[in-house]
């Protein structure tokens, strides 16, 4: 994919397409569940707000004059709630040919006070990730896929923490708080009807600055640092040609661009997978 | 349940109250409840401070059984504040009286309230009343009634089996008083709430019973 900054500064706002990653662990009402956890009725509740969430950003976006969506689904939606019509997907294979990105229902990264539900990708595996010294979870990583393809992430809403995380990252970008964590698992939530009201403005707000967000950029070449919970699972990360060990629990790799970064990123995640997959780690 | 949140919030709101927070102890539908509120999901203590008009307790023991429902976990049998049986709504409203807050509204089940009373002997609990009473209270708060507990606190903690005795008597400052009892003295109301809290975590480890 060659960089086309210039495609996305020129575009008419009918011929937007948004590209949205959606997470449930920064849902307000969602303080149990997630994780990639076994159904449960408070996960089915956690996914009703989710979806209604969801609901309310398109909704925003629409009304902003937006006409083209991708959702990326990374738990499963409440199918009779969504809205109809909206193309899903379960990876970002298709991110380079949107236009902007925004993500709903967003947490924090692993390892911060107060970070409802707070993670970076595997929860049970992976106790920090840094890409070129400074330390990221979910929004870092996957921004920055999209500030490669020169797409900028133009909006945040999950709990406090994440929107925090994310100003830091991404100067200018538009968030709400849909909640306050007091802990890992609990919150101050805000009301649905509140949250809806919040996204639905918020994503408004962000497509009319939408010119004054530039794409997250970690520079070039791009070195990914994880730290797991395992020693053993960093031993199987180093059988992976060009990973590095730093430490008993820290893997370290390099490389040219972000998307040959994010990819190994993909590569070495299978181990963590693996791990997570086990009957004792559940 | 959201319909009876929503009464409070509603009458709190239209009195000019600039932020309600709901502390949820069973799990509320949230899609009804009212826009103006703020629920406390998964909380494991009261958060009060000086900032609060009052607090209401809506619903209590009205989706199941209140005879059990006098503590924490089936782990802990009772537990006492200088020798005077307490429940969660009594440590919620002497935590709350510690910063001054009074108790605007208690509506639920008069059975619920059954251990308050020995602390607010004039407590009337509302049935259908709510927003008259909770009215009430907040154009006069001063009026309203604050439990309070001053000066030192020794809690006592009576466990279901010697187990939990014993592991409770590892943690600091505890005394082990006969098999199923301990205690602990604390300075005030805030540490023997945060004792209460912290011996939950000791009855949650169900492994141990």
């Amino acid at each position: 994919m060659e960089k086309d900054f210039a495609r996305v500064e020129s575009n008419k706002i009918q011929d937007i397409h948004l590209f949205v990653i959606t997470d449930l662990e920064g849902t307000s009402g969602a303080v149990y569940g997630g994780y990639g956890l076994p159904p449960s009725k408070e996960g089915e509740r956690s996914q009703l707000l989710m979806t209604l969430e969801l609901n309310a950003l398109i909704k925003g976006a629409r009304q902003a004059g937006v006409r083209h969506f991708t959702v990326c689904e990374a738990h499963p939606f409440n199918k009779k709630r969504l809205i109809k019509g909206l193309k899903i997907v379960h990876n970002l294979d298709l991110l380079s040919s949107c236009n902007y990105l925004a993500f709903v229902g967003q947490h924090s990264r692993a390892g911060v006070i107060d970070g409802v539900l707070s993670h970076t990708g595997s929860a049970r595996s992976i106790l920090r990730l840094r890409i070129n010294n400074i330390e990221v979870g979910e929004i870092g990583y996957n921004a920055a896929l999209a500030g490669y393809y020169c797409i900028p992430t133009i909006f945040v809403s999950g709990d406090l923490a994440a929107t925090e995380e994310a100003h830091k990252l991404i100067p200018n970008i538009e968030t709400v708080a849909v909640s306050e964590g007091l802990g890992n698992h609990s919150a101050i939530c805000l009301a649905p009807q509140k949250v809806h009201t919040l996204i639905s403005e918020g994503i408004r707000r962000a497509i009319e600055r939408r010119k004054t967000i530039k794409p997250l950029s970690f520079g070039e070449p791009v070195t990914f640092e994880m730290t797991m919970r395992y020693p053993a699972q960093a031993d199987r990360m180093c059988l992976i040609s060009h990973v590095i060990r730093k430490d008993s629990r820290t893997i370290m790799f390099s490389c040219k661009d972000f998307l040959e970064a994010y990819k190994m990123f993909l590569v070495v995640n299978l181990a963590t997978r693996w791990w997570d997959s086990r009957k004792e780690a559940k | 349940m959201a319909k009876l949140i929503n009464q409070v919030v509603d009458v709190a709101v239209n009195e000019g109250i600039t932020e309600v927070l709901v502390h949820e102890a069973c799990p509320v539908d949230m899609e009804s409840l009212h826009p103006e509120a703020k629920l406390i999901r998964g909380a494991k203590t009261f958060y009060f401070d000086e900032s609060f008009v009052g607090i209401a307790f809506v619903g209590q023991g009205i989706t199941g059984s209140v005879k059990k429902t006098k503590t924490y976990r089936p782990g802990l049998v009772q537990v006492r504040f200088n020798d005077n049986e307490v429940d969660e709504i009594t440590i919620a409203c002497l935590y709350a009286g510690h910063f001054g807050i009074p108790l605007l509204l208690a509506h639920g089940k008069p059975s619920a309230f059954r251990i308050l009373k020995n602390f607010l002997p004039s407590l009337v609990i509302a049935e259908k009343n709510i927003k008259q009473v909770l009215r009430k209270g907040l154009k006069n708060p001063q009026k309203s009634q604050i439990a309070t507990m001053h000066g030192r606190i020794t809690v006592q903690f009576h466990f279901a089996n010697p187990l939990l005795a014993e592991m409770h008597s590892i943690f600091p400052k505890v005394r082990r008083i006969d098999n199923c009892i301990t205690s602990i003295s604390s300075k005030d109301i805030k540490e023997a709430l945060f004792s209460y809290c912290s011996t939950g975590l000791l009855v949650a480890a169900d492994w141990l019973y």
